[in-house]
């Protein structure tokens, strides 16, 4: 996903010109594809198929485009493999909130764990709460992956 | 790159499927297969209509119409060649050149149930549920798409039966995802073989309750000689009814935890382990794929033979494919690699 780019609902198409223009755009399909990639082996792209599902609804062009580029990243590095057994560090997990940076102010928070260096268990979700502080946010992260 | 575009179909394999012909049975005594059977018959009522027309626009459309449904049989194709041309019907079937195959595959499967008991033959009461029967026919191939085995399989209509009546509990758990990374993981770190068996026709094992009392016609084109009034009262399940899958799982649980001395898994319940001193067997379940790993080559040995007193499996050797993920294992470096680049692969055309 490009970092550059915020995916906002104002982007959804709100003229009948851009409803035609995305009537026969498969994002629904594309997204519901790219999930059992994102839970199966690829950790990498789970915080961006979680941005994109989130216009499932109204997708717009912008979004769209968002979702290409996942996939051209995908075919970019298709090569890559979720590996196991590269270290000796036991489980580890990780957990983190992001700054209420989405346009309704909700956070997002992530986790992930590793057995001996490999993933074995991650998920990014959007809180449910509108939390007042990053702190607070960061607590419910903590939470969210226990 | 434009991924939402439609995949344009080789025109050559279209023509080829449309006149019924390039998709030959491979086995040799075997005549040509009468392939692209759906295909060709709407396109042969196209003559007289042509003969009818009353002008250039109709044709103009009437090959739009013809070309739009030529990319859609060759879209077919491309998805699954082999789903376009099964058989759907018993009628169907008889009328095949290949029948003589169906109707081994047929007297296969008949056998296969008899033996197992699935159901006894009885006088329905007269206001049961009687639930149809149908017959499904399926060519397995191999990788290079070659025509390996006719398989005929029964199955039981159940959408006709009542929730609290004809069945209860229909769920069966299956293993996590999480739950077989971390199994891969574990087994990466401690060296663990993995091995992968699948067992045959897993929901013929389950057995219904007493309370469930089950009438099925009896398979279609196939009723006892003099009893044609007689309908079965099933014993066992079979494909298609509600509750298989729930008592699949119930057989599979007395098989793991009575007769073979394995113990569940506190948080995920398809997942048993049984530990004798140092040594461990994990086995992961999902429906009837079962995913073993174990600390030595012996062990699965045992194992393998100690479950198929039990049911009938097909050992599928080392691991390499779990739930469309491929799995890699480098004995030397100790690692398992996971990747599901064929999954992408398929999804970017």
């Amino acid at each position: 996903m490009d970092t550059n780019i915020r995916l906002t609902t104002a982007q959804s198409p709100s003229t009948t010109a851009e409803f035609a223009q995305m009537r026969d755009v498969p994002h629904h399909k594309a997204v519901g594809s790219l999930m059992y990639v994102a839970l199966g082996t690829r950790p990498d792209i789970a915080f961006a198929i979680q941005t994109v599902s989130r216009f499932l609804t109204k997708p717009g062009l912008t979004h769209w485009e968002a979702m290409k580029r996942i996939f051209h990243y995908l075919k970019g590095t298709m090569e890559l493999w979720l590996t196991y057994g590269t270290s000796k560090m036991d489980l580890m997990g990780y957990a983190d909130a992001d700054g209420s940076m989405a346009e309704d102010r909700h956070p997002i928070s992530g986790y992930a764990f590793l057995i001996h260096g490999g993933a074995v268990s991650w998920s990014t979700k959007q809180q449910e709460i509108i939390a007042l502080s990053t702190t607070e946010a960061e607590y419910v992260a903590q939470h969210f992956s226990a | 790159m434009d991924y939402c575009a439609n995949p344009c179909p080789s025109h050559a394999t279209i023509f080829d499927l449309l006149e019924g012909h390039g998709h030959t049975s491979n086995c040799p005594s075997d005549p040509v297969v009468t392939s692209g059977i759906q295909a060709p018959t709407v396109i042969a009522e196209e003559p007289s209509h042509v003969l009818e027309g009353e002008g250039q626009s109709d044709w103009m459309m009437w090959t739009n119409f013809v070309m739009n449904l030529v990319e859609e049989y060759a879209m077919a194709a491309e998805i699954g060649e082999a789903e376009a041309l099964e058989p759907r019907t018993l009628a169907e079937v008889k009328c095949r050149p290949d029948w003589p195959l169906w109707k081994k595959a047929i007297n296969e499967e008949l056998e296969t149930l008899r033996q197992a008991g699935t159901w006894e033959l009885t006088e329905a009461p007269p206001d049961a549920n009687i639930v149809g029967s149908k017959w499904v026919f399926c060519m397995k191939k191999d990788a290079a798409g070659n025509v390996i085995q006719y398989k005929a399989r029964l199955v039981a209509q159940g959408f006709s039966q009542v929730l609290g009546v004809d069945y209860f509990n229909t769920f069966a758990p299956v293993a996590k995802l999480a739950a077989i990374q971390s199994v891969l993981a574990m087994a990466a770190a401690e060296d663990l073989e993995l091995h992968q068996i699948d067992i045959k026709g897993a929901y013929l094992n389950g057995e219904l309750t007493g309370r469930e009392v089950i009438f099925m016609q009896q398979p279609p084109g196939y009723h006892a000689p003099g009893l044609v009034k007689l309908v079965c009262r099933l014993q066992k399940t079979l494909y298609g009814l509600k509750q298989s899958g729930w008592h699949w799982y119930q057989k599979l649980v007395e098989i793991m935890l009575t007769h073979l001395g394995f113990a569940h898994c506190d948080v995920d319940q398809a997942i048993f382990f049984q530990r004798e001193g140092q040594a461990i067997i994990i086995v992961l379940v999902h429906v009837d794929d079962c995913t073993i790993a174990v600390t030595s080559i012996t062990l699965i040995a045992d194992f393998k033979a100690r479950i198929s007193e039990y049911v009938d499996i097909t050992d599928l050797g080392e691991l390499h494919w779990l739930l469309g993920i491929k799995i890699k294992s480098d004995q030397e470096c100790c690692t398992i690699h996971l990747s599901q680049c064929s999954y992408i692969d398929s999804i970017l055309r």
